[in-house]
């Protein structure tokens, strides 16, 4: 178990290693963060001095181990931007994206557990086609399309819920709505061939001849079988979701992550970038461990491998 | 046993989850403006969040939006650009590169110590020094000395005749010397005081900057008790929360939802010229366009009246050269070369450019209001012309880059501009002097003169001998049609019928400047 957990950090290291190097290069390669600092017609000699005097004329490998040097002791440096540490400029952010995520994540599995159990206990009946049809809609619509006409419905028209910013339940309802749906209907349809299948399997079929109860063989029996690639699914959707989901924070006004660093990558503000790819990087290895763990809780059979 | 464990398990991670979610909740909820009747607060939504609240350390205008509230420039410009006082009651001119000027002595910061002319030099100095790596640092690098006469006069030198000081000091925010000593400058940029019409008093990053009237402001007390700036990215979603009552004015209001706005009562919509114009420029060097025939034959083929009102209901001007009306050098009577389909095709073959011949044209995306539209409408008119037009789309950041380091390869390309100083000279200088990289405009005839004016132009200190200089500059770049002026920009705004307000070509609103309708 330790060991296996040391070789998953030391992968880890490796991917931010190399993730921080792609993202450096993607950066610089693109675009100059001084000529998207200063006003378009400032003069040459201005922003030549700055390039000069901020390191951004040294050789790329020069800029890129200074950077390093820097990230190995916590410091990605400041924002151009924003003239503050680009770190504590993503803190500051993670609140509302770790909130949006979690209460996304609670309505999705709200939604899907009951609609992917009720479509698979009554399969190729007419629930299971509404059911199945809501779902293949949840996974098909675009996040911006769906996010715009919840806010024209409940903010426009109903006058329901706000519209823009964050602070009480009625703000975080619809963009969490919006991001769970998604998801919701992912696990949904995952849940229902899942069960589907195992409801044919032979231990099943003991456990009906044993005379067990059709809601305890559905639930106890086939559920916890079928929960496992739910929770695959839901540590996949956690990690995303950690580095912002950025479409549901643009239009929902929602001050996360993602949203912020759209604007760094455009800005090419660096600084902020590097800091939050290091911290999506980070949060993605222990969801990951943390996944590998609850496997073993769900599943004894993982755990004496 | 295992089944009860597990529960158990469960329903603690979910009682996890809940407290979670509901503590990150309770922060911040006295952003919204309704229910409380007794204090009306003014909404204002801005795409983005304010970068700082130090104003001496950026040159945006979304972030500039909020420290005009709080900090008064030395020199100010009124809703028609002209330069007026404001902390400088007067000044005068001594030579050509000394300026003398007279402060209020009844001015104070938020802290209530006084302002002087101590805080002026220091805010000059702070921007110039390199160390501080302030984006205004060009505005002010003319300004070879500032001496303190005493608390309420002081002379300003610069190295050479500089014509653009008096605009340069209109955007000068004062910053407090003591304050800044004292707190050091990281603080100072999330806690300001100045000696504006609102005080500082809460920032939630990405959530809304609050601002409370300054009841002892020198000006009298704001009307407005107290503004909120909140960052909304979503054109949409502004429009929306306008629509529902959650804010009282929203910037970029998209030309297409103007009508939905208008058809609102308790709604209303805001424009102005904005100062901002989109052209085309041509890569002269390329050889395509090298041909002044083919430059003009492009500039007939394009129909700028049906591009303002298809794409823009009619909002917006199209113009004939690369300069606001509100600027200086602006000639107003000169007219756009117009559309003229046979001119064009005549211009065309006489050129020798044979039907088909691809043409490379760039635009950014989502940049400026339509861009996209117009750059496709453009690329089917010069189609129409025999073009086999090559429009490529690309990323901001990119195409900025390219732009500013004299890279951009294709023939013509799209692209906004404006000028900070209210002066045609920045925007010429930029894109014809030889002298810089980013000179697109070169032909061996023409350039030396365009040099020569404009060299002229800026040690010229005489506003009218300096507006005619650059009456020439702009009639050689029109007849050789160096590039292809489209329109200049109309700033739209939605309003809620609460206030009344009209908006400023330089884009900052001013709050003080706002009144309650009710």
């Amino acid at each position: 178990m330790s060991k296996s957990l040391l070789r998953k950090l030391r992968n880890a290291l490796i991917v931010l290693f190399g993730v921080s190097l792609i993202v450096f290069m993607l950066m610089y390669l693109s675009g100059d963060p001084i000529a998207l600092l200063l006003p378009m017609d400032t003069a040459p000699e201005v922003a030549e001095a700055m390039r000069e005097s901020l390191g951004f004329n040294d050789p790329l490998y020069i800029q890129y181990f200074r950077f390093l040097s820097g990230a190995v002791r916590g410091d990605f440096g400041n924002s151009l931007h924003h003239n503050q540490p680009a770190m504590g400029l993503i803190i500051e952010r993670m609140p509302a994206t770790i909130e949006l995520t979690l209460a996304s994540v609670l309505i999705a599995l709200a939604i899907a557990v009951p609609l992917g159990l009720v479509t698979a206990v009554f399969s190729n009946t007419i629930i299971d086609y509404i059911g199945s049809i809501l779902a293949l809609i949840g996974q098909s619509m675009p996040v911006f399309w769906l996010g715009l006409m919840l806010l024209y419905v409940a903010g426009v028209k109903y006058r329901l819920l706000p519209i823009t910013g964050r602070g009480t339940w009625q703000h975080l309802l619809l963009p969490a709505f919006t991001v769970g749906a998604y998801t919701a209907a992912t696990i949904a349809r995952m849940l229902r061939s899942r069960m589907i299948e195992i409801m044919q399997q032979d231990y099943i079929k003991t456990a009906r001849a044993k005379g067990v109860r059709h809601k305890w063989i559905v639930l106890k029996h086939a559920l916890r079988n079928a929960v496992l690639p739910v929770i695959t699914i839901l540590a996949l959707q956690l990690g995303t979701l950690l580095g912002g989901a950025v479409i549901t924070e643009t239009i929902f006004a929602w001050p996360g992550v993602g949203r912020f660093m759209l604007q760094a990558i455009q800005n090419r503000d660096i600084a902020i970038v590097q800091a939050g790819v290091f911290i999506l990087a980070v949060s993605i290895v222990f969801i990951n461990i943390f996944t590998d763990v609850i496997y073993t809780v769900l599943d004894p059979r993982i755990r004496y491998e | 046993m295992t089944r009860t464990l597990f529960n158990r398990n469960r329903l603690v991670i979910l009682m996890l989850v809940v407290v979670l979610i509901f503590t990150g909740c309770q922060a911040a909820t006295e952003g919204d403006n309704n229910g409380d009747d007794t204090e009306k607060v003014l909404t204002v939504l801005q795409g983005v969040d304010p970068t700082t609240m130090d104003p001496n350390m950026h040159s945006e205008t979304p972030t500039a939006n909020v420290d005009r509230q709080m900090f008064d420039s030395l020199l100010d410009q009124d809703d028609s650009m002209n330069i007026v006082e404001s902390l400088a009651s007067s000044w005068e001119m001594q030579d050509e590169t000394t300026w003398k000027f007279y402060l209020r002595d009844d001015v104070f910061f938020h802290d209530g110590v006084q302002f002087t002319a101590n805080d002026v030099k220091f805010t000059i100095e702070r921007i110039q020094n390199p160390e501080n790596n302030s984006s205004q640092i060009g505005n002010y690098s003319a300004i070879s000395e500032v001496v303190i006469e005493d608390d309420f006069e002081l002379i300003i030198k610069t190295a050479e005749p500089y014509p653009l000081l008096l605009v340069r000091l209109a955007a000068l925010r004062v910053v407090p010397k003591h304050y800044i000593e004292e707190v050091g400058q990281e603080t100072f940029a999330s806690e300001p005081i100045g000696t504006g019409p609102y005080k500082f008093e809460r920032w939630v990053k990405d959530e809304h900057v609050t601002l409370v009237a300054n009841e002892d402001y020198w000006k009298g007390s704001p009307s407005v008790k107290k503004v909120i700036f909140k960052p909304v990215p979503e054109s949409a979603a502004r429009v929306m929360a306008l629509q529902a009552g959650e804010a009282d004015i929203i910037v970029n209001l998209p030309p297409h939802q103007v009508s939905e706005v208008e058809n609102d009562a308790s709604l209303s919509v805001g424009q102005t010229n904005s100062t901002r114009f989109i052209m085309l420029v041509f890569t002269t060097k390329n050889q395509l366009v090298s041909d002044v025939k083919v430059r003009q034959a492009i500039n007939y083929a394009i129909d700028v009246d049906s591009i303002v009102n298809n794409i823009f209901s009619g909002r917006a001007t199209p113009t004939a050269q690369p300069v606001a009306n509100f600027d200086l050098g602006f000639d107003s009577n000169l007219e756009p070369y117009g559309f003229n389909l046979e001119r064009a095709q005549e211009l065309l073959s006489d050129a020798g450019i044979a039907e088909g011949i691809v043409i490379n044209m760039g635009s950014p995306s989502g940049r400026y209001p339509m861009d996209k539209e117009v750059a496709e409408a453009i690329a089917a008119q010069l189609g129409s012309v025999g073009f086999d037009v090559n429009l490529s789309f690309e990323e901001w950041g990119s195409y900025a880059t390219n732009t500013l380091q004299g890279q951009q390869k294709h023939d013509v390309w799209l692209i906004g501009w404006g000028s900070s100083t209210f002066d045609a000279g920045s925007t010429l200088d930029f894109w014809l002097n030889t002298n810089l990289i980013t000179a697109y405009y070169q032909d061996s005839n023409y350039n030396p003169v365009l040099d020569e004016l404009l060299n002229e132009s800026k040690r010229t200190m005489d506003d009218q001998a300096r507006e005619s200089l650059y009456h020439q500059v702009i009639e050689i770049i029109h007849e050789q049609a160096a590039f292809v002026p489209l329109y200049q920009q109309v700033d739209l705004y939605g309003l809620s019928q609460r206030i009344s307000w009209s908006p400023r070509p330089d884009e900052i609103i001013r709050v003080f400047n706002i009144d309650w309708n009710e």
